[in-house]
């Protein structure tokens, strides 16, 4: 599905010290599975699972995606790929306040009417929320729950990959576990990929991208973790 | 794509807010109307006072000089009675026009008119009892409450003038130089703060000619330069429709359009302060949301429609709002302070509604300034701060 070839990016460009976020590594995804990308913090890991998704433009290398570049698109095309193709799972939920769990998933959508709908409690409900927390704002909701929510919403429009960055880092074990058989659920027909420290959270993945310093130390089965 | 960013998901989930500003741009709405409608109600009242009310009656109150008396070298007795005598020649010649019915060189009392700002003095003719008929027949309006005058010092006013002056039937007539001398034995059922009596022999207040013609006299000085009188001295007082008309304009209208001005423009600054840090604020507050929004494939654009569909969502609102409200409002000004004063006024002012309407849409205009700094401000989730929940 993603082809990366030779993806460089770098912070402080304009700066006599450079930093390379990401230092110029080939890469190649299948079109469905569980991946995980596991690294310290500042290996680079974040800015790979952004350019992926088009949020971030890589300084150098072509990004292709089902045999197209997506590494020079325009704004709108970016947004459309987002919009149609991607999910994302975020760390910290970004579910919007002011809404309910329901709206937060339809506000993805992009379809509207009654099917929408349905499809948004079904997401719910098969993540265990009941008619009453689906109802209710995200503050009202426990961290599993707003997780589980966001996780929703990446789903709505059955993207053909779903981005999901550190989504147990703010949950407990139980929880943790719960979202991860979710993501696993999804991975039989379609990629996600996982960002975390936490390597026992892998070892259902398909494979496992280890990072380092900006570029990929290791590429292993999850069993391997 | 089916699916737009929905204005009323916002709306409907932040009701206070929402309704804080659009209560807030309602009751500018009405503030602003208000102000016009109170200063609009004084210039409707003097309107009555200088233009109205001098189309069938004129008056002229004019100098020794402008009438020929050698006022240096005459004495006072001398100078009074030439002036009495050139007044009642001139008084005859006048009746000779056709436009004019009839002209009474006669006392005149004078009516202090209060508006919702400021006031202004109409006059009231004084007369002997064989006079009356002709008067009361030229202005021409019923008794609803009380009888004519029948005896010297008696008067009559017409409904306006006692709200206006807070009289009832029987009271005194407030004359400083005179007082308790006019009584008001009846109510002329009209409302241009009319009125007229007979000439008290206790009392005796200044003399003017006064016109009675067919309302076809616009121009009384020409009338009088017909005669041989030019009205020059600074003492001269004419009052018809032309003096009228430029004493509304130069002290009611234009003070009025400068004080209007100067009202819309005080407001219209504080509202667009308030709006704009408001506002400014209020962006700030949805900065993580649109991020959000971006990120997950909306356009700016799309993100731009939705703050524009809230925006005149809330602005509507507040129109509508102020408009049921300035309905309410003014008709309980009018019923409360200005009808039992017996000011005139107006409901409805379409200029005024153009003017605020115009405001709103520059006020929207302004808005734009924030909401494209907003705009810009948006960046996709990796770089937005953690304040969602």
């Amino acid at each position: 599905m993603f082809e990366i070839k030779n993806i460089t990016m770098i912070y402080d460009m304009e700066k006599s010290e450079k930093v390379y976020a990401l230092g110029g590594f080939d890469l190649s995804l299948p079109d469905k599975g569980l991946v995980g990308i596991i690294g310290p913090s500042g290996s680079g890991k974040s800015t790979l699972m952004y350019c992926l998704s088009t949020l971030k433009k890589p300084t150098d290398g072509e990004i292709i995606y089902n045999g197209n570049s997506i590494t020079n698109l325009s704004d709108s095309d970016r947004e459309r790929l987002r919009r149609n193709e991607f999910g994302f799972v975020f760390q910290r939920h970004f579910l919007v306040p002011y809404m309910s769990a329901l709206d937060n998933v339809i506000v993805a959508a992009t379809e509207k009417g009654k099917k929408v709908e349905d499809r948004a409690k079904e997401l719910l409900s098969g993540f265990g929320l009941g008619e009453r927390e689906i109802s209710k704002r995200p503050a009202k909701l426990s961290g599993g729950q707003r997780q589980r929510t966001a996780i929703a919403r990446a789903m709505i429009n059955n993207p053909k990959v779903l981005f999901a960055d550190e989504p147990t880092a703010a949950l407990d074990h139980e929880n943790a576990f719960a979202v991860m058989e979710i993501l696993k659920e999804y991975s039989k027909n379609n990629l996600v990929l996982v960002i975390t420290h936490d390597r026992s959270i892998l070892k259902d993945a398909d494979s496992v991208i280890e990072m380092w310093d900006g570029n990929i130390s290791r590429v292993r089965g999850g069993e391997e973790v | 794509m089916g699916q737009k960013l929905s204005a009323m998901k916002y709306i409907r989930n932040n009701k206070r807010r929402i309704a804080v500003l659009v209560v807030s741009l309602g009751l500018c709405f009405v503030l602003i109307y208000l102000t016009n409608f109170l200063l609009m109600a004084t210039e409707e009242t003097f309107r009555v006072c200088t233009i109205d009310n001098a189309k069938n009656v004129q008056y002229a109150f004019l100098a020794g000089s402008s009438l020929g008396i050698d006022v240096d070298n005459l004495d006072g007795e001398e100078i009074n009675q030439q002036y009495l005598q050139k007044n009642l020649e001139l008084c005859e010649a006048l009746k000779e026009h056709e436009d004019v019915e009839e002209v009474y060189y006669t006392q005149v009392l004078y009516n202090v008119i209060d508006a919702a700002i400021g006031s202004w003095s109409v006059e009231m003719p004084l007369v002997e009892k064989s006079q009356l008929k002709t008067i009361s027949d030229h202005i021409d309006v019923e008794i609803c409450e009380g009888r004519m005058p029948e005896n010297p010092g008696e008067i009559v006013l017409d409904k306006a003038a006692m709200s206006n002056g807070g009289y009832e039937l029987n009271d005194y007539f407030d004359q400083e130089s005179c007082d308790k001398t006019y009584k008001i034995v009846g109510v002329l059922d009209s409302d241009n703060y009319l009125g007229y009596g007979l000439i008290s022999e206790e009392c005796t207040v200044a003399s003017m000619l006064v016109i009675l013609s067919d309302g076809s006299v616009y121009d009384l000085s020409k009338l009088l330069e017909e005669e041989g009188i030019y009205v020059r001295d600074t003492y001269d007082n004419i009052v018809d429709v032309k003096q009228g008309e430029m004493l509304l304009k130069q002290e009611v209208t234009d003070v009025i359009g400068t004080s209007t001005d100067i009202i819309y423009i005080v407001i219209i600054i504080l509202l667009f302060l308030a709006l704009f840090i408001v506002y400014t604020m209020y962006l700030r507050d949805r900065h993580n949301e649109w991020c959000l929004y971006c990120s997950i494939g909306y356009s700016r654009k799309e993100i731009y429609r939705s703050i524009m569909r809230e925006l005149l969502f809330s602005f509507g609102l507040a129109i509508v709002i102020g408009l049921a409200l300035i309905g309410v409002s003014v008709v309980a000004v009018d019923f409360m302070m200005l009808s039992p004063k017996g000011i005139k006024c107006r409901y409805f002012y379409p200029d005024t509604f153009l003017e605020i309407l115009c405001t709103y849409a520059f006020l929207l205009g302004v808005l734009q300034l924030p909401v494209r700094f907003a705009l810009h401000r948006i960046m996709t989730i990796d770089a937005i701060d953690d304040d969602l929940v």
